[in-house]
């Protein structure tokens, strides 16, 4: 994929919704590649930015701790790494929130995010970003954008040739309208069910996406809903 | 009938902010010397997703053109949320000359499916676009967006003798264009659509066909330029950029008419009379369209 067209879609949208909302800046909350490819388009569309520093997360990471706040392993997808609990990267995402969303209150900026189409088709909850701009790209296309990705859940123990045959299916399902017994009938059998499981979880819990900018034909929040 | 000289503006309009963009379409009306025609796209005044902010910003056509243009200018095609004398609201395209409303249609067809949501904000259009003659000669039709999507306000454009069909719209991208010869543009496919039903109309009924679509982003969509002015022989005779204000000039050539029409009798040998006998049949027989 040709970088060059989400980052214009991309940046275009965000100078929009600074525009609207009167802000001068970004905060940028999340993690991973995803990270690195949002903060360097923002970066060279020359709009201000900043990510939580690692004292205001642990802070947040502690305040969360002590209050006991919810945060579930449903509710985060998580990293490529199988070594990574995912209760604590869900508490350390939360916390990665949290501070996030209090810079930008601080900093009268939006609060951004970094979740892919993948992550949020299977299972990831959006916890207070305003604008999600990699919202309608798939894990794979940030991957070969970036050169990572972060994979959802289900898929965090496969290789990386798994999540292009995922990321086919969900969009033959999502963007072409093939049923999902057809959509996801190539996929391996665990890994079918993994994702079947993964769409009816993110179903239940799903909320009205935040602000993500439309590249294809099927976009959260603005045609499309779980 | 001399040449036409059309100018479309491929603008960015911002969202709500009507004083900013009756300035800017004041602005760039005001450099049109010898243009006998200038377009703007769909709602060029107000932005596009209005939704409840349209009960705010409609009014009486009459008022909403008060845009302050000195005299002398070319006639200017836009559309507006007009209150209707009903005091419904629809969305509706304009042609001005001076002070003067040429023509004046209401669009029918509202989106309301996908990320459009027209139908619960705007009064449906009841009336059949007509064809107006402008000062210069030339005969024009406006479509409205989506109405272009419906062949039938084509076809009744076209069996008025229109010789330009003007489609005001604001059409939102989607779709990655991929690469190869056919790639509309850096960044959306659905461009390629619209061109190829341009090019379809323009050839089916030997008229000229120009396209004067948005740019700009409100709430997350894009909006895909990619205005384009389409021949009666349905070669593309300019083309915008997608996704950026651009102004798109096509001098249209009467001659080109009289060419397409010479070797195809399409237009000629359409015959209103026998559409009608077989849609009254087919409306009295509660049938539908394809059916025996």
């Amino acid at each position: 994929m040709d970088p060059e067209r989400p980052f214009r879609i991309v940046t275009g949208v965000l100078r929009e919704a600074l525009r609207n909302s009167d802000r001068k800046g970004v905060v940028v909350a999340g993690g991973g590649p995803e990270l690195r490819l949002l903060s360097e388009w923002i970066q060279r569309a020359g709009i201000p930015w900043e990510v939580p520093p690692p004292e205001l997360v642990r802070g947040a990471r502690a305040l969360l701790d002590q209050g006991g706040a919810p945060v579930g392993e449903a509710g985060r997808a998580g990293r490529t790494d199988p070594t990574v609990d995912p209760g604590e990267e869900a508490a350390v995402w939360a916390a990665t929130g949290l501070a996030g969303s209090a810079l930008a209150r601080g900093r009268h900026a939006l609060l951004v995010g970094t979740e892919s189409k993948t992550c949020l088709l299977l299972g990831y909850h959006p916890t207070g970003a305003s604008i999600l701009p990699l919202g309608d790209l798939y894990a794979s296309e940030i991957l070969a954008m970036a050169g990572g990705c972060t994979a959802p859940n289900p898929l965090r123990s496969y290789p990386p040739s798994t999540l292009l045959a995922v990321d086919r299916a969900l969009r033959s399902h999502f963007e072409e309208g093939a049923g999902e017994e057809t959509a996801f009938r190539n996929l391996p059998s665990p890994l079918r069910d993994a994702v079947g499981i993964a769409l009816d979880r993110a179903r239940g819990f799903w909320r009205p996406a935040p602000l993500i900018p439309k590249m294809g034909s099927a976009t959260l929040g603005i045609d499309l809903d779980l | 009938m001399n040449e036409l000289f059309l100018v479309i503006h491929q603008t960015a309009p911002l969202l709500g902010e009507v004083e900013a963009n009756a300035r800017d379409v004041r602005r760039r009306a005001q450099s049109a010397a010898g243009v006998d025609l200038v377009a703007f796209p769909e709602l060029a005044l107000t932005g596009y997703s209005l939704r409840t902010r349209v009960q705010r910003l409609a009014r009486p056509l009459e008022e909403t053109l008060s845009l302050g243009l000195p005299a002398g200018l070319p006639p200017l095609a836009f559309s507006v949320p007009e209150r209707g004398r009903d005091q419904l609201v629809y969305n509706t395209a304009v042609l001005l000359h001076g002070t003067r409303i040429l023509a004046r249609h209401r669009k029918v067809y509202l989106p309301t499916y996908g990320p459009f949501d027209e139908g619960r904000y705007f009064a449906r259009g009841r009336e059949a676009p007509g064809v107006v003659t402008l000062p210069c000669g030339w005969r024009v039709g406006l479509l409205v967006c989506e109405d272009f999507w419906h062949p039938a306000l084509l076809y009744l454009l076209a069996a008025q003798g229109t010789d330009l069909i003007l489609v005001l719209s604001a059409a939102i991208g989607r779709g990655d264009p991929g690469e190869g010869p056919d790639t509309p543009g850096p960044l959306f496919s659905s461009t390629r659509s619209w061109e190829l039903l341009a090019r379809a109309a323009a050839l089916q009924y030997g008229v000229f066909l120009a396209l004067a679509n948005r740019a700009g982003v409100e709430e997350g969509l894009t909006f895909a330029g990619g205005s384009l002015v389409v021949a009666p022989d349905g070669e593309v005779l300019a083309r915008a950029p997608q996704g950026e204000p651009a102004v798109l000039e096509a001098r249209l050539s009467p001659g080109a008419l009289r060419q397409a029409r010479t070797p195809f009798a399409h237009l000629r040998d359409e015959d209103p009379g026998f559409l009608q006998r077989a849609l009254s049949r087919m409306v009295k027989e509660g049938g539908e369209a394809g059916g025996s």
